[in-house]
């Protein structure tokens, strides 16, 4: 994890379509929030981003770059408190593997979809 | 971009909300009602950086940053308060080049459209002088 500590995997389920949805627990203590934002902790949207990167890495067991984003679209506010446990949906793209879709939600809440193409980490 | 920063440092506080361990910009070049070119020295204890490599995520960060030093910077000559401004949707991002400890990277956002609270903006960040990301931002901000 790049953010030491900022989330942690509660539960990681593999679904029929092959897509992986895992449920995480984000740190309202983080160190993050002395500074996004001072008086009003809102988990930033970048790593948010970050978070699936990492989840991407896990469900195929090598590292990525993030190296194109289609489209990301923030559609609801993260905040540690109002929203501290999530599920992020991971999905690759049946003909090519680093083509990745991903949604984190909770319920009937959708906070960020995102579409991307993954490459080997790049150093 | 060779000319000095107009500021740097603290003084970004000026300018944008975000505050240590997330200020992910560290210099304002210049800023009008239409554009705003920006820059970050990227420092070992960065929170984006692992090893000497910098995330992708940390650079969107930094396009992101760049756009409230922009909103900030338009806010601050008005003598308007400073609001706190949200990434609503990022499209066509691509890296180019990953950035690591020591390099300065060096934003020029334009502005693409401008709507109630809602800009969109179009960005590129080079590191000396090459081009290493690009993207296009809508960022959201509080009412005024």
């Amino acid at each position: 994890m790049l953010v030491k500590d900022f989330y942690a995997i509660d539960n990681k389920q593999v679904q029929e379509d092959g897509s992986v949805i895992y449920s995480v627990s984000l740190n309202p203590g983080h160190d993050v929030y002395k500074g996004h934002f001072p008086e009003k902790p809102i988990t930033p949207g970048v790593c948010n981003i970050q978070m699936i990167k990492e989840l991407a890495e896990d469900a195929q067991g090598k590292q990525f770059t993030l190296k194109n984003i289609d489209r990301c679209r923030l559609t609801s506010m993260v905040t540690p408190d109002g929203s501290p446990k999530l599920d992020v949906k991971i999905q690759f793209d049946a003909a090519d593997a680093y083509k990745l879709s991903a949604t984190i939600f909770y319920g009937e809440t959708t906070f960020m979809t995102l579409t991307g193409t993954l490459v080997d980490k790049l150093q | 971009m060779s000319t000095p920063a107009m500021y740097s440092g603290q003084e970004i506080k000026t300018f944008i909300p975000q505050r240590e361990p997330m200020m992910m910009v560290d210099k304002l070049y210049s800023a009008n009602e239409t554009s705003v070119e920006t820059g970050l020295t990227i420092a070992a204890n960065n929170i984006f950086v692992d090893g000497k490599l910098f995330s992708e995520s940390g650079m969107i960060e930094h396009i992101a940053q760049s756009a409230a030093c922009f909103a900030g910077y338009n806010d601050w000559i008005n003598k308007r308060p400073i609001v706190l401004g949200y990434i609503a949707e990022i499209k066509k991002f691509a890296l180019e080049k990953p950035a690591h400890v020591g390099d300065e990277l060096k934003s020029s956002l334009t502005v693409v459209s401008n709507a109630m609270n809602i800009t969109l903006m179009n960005a590129e960040t080079t590191i000396n002088g090459q081009l290493a990301a690009s993207c296009k931002i809508k960022i959201f901000m509080d009412k005024r």
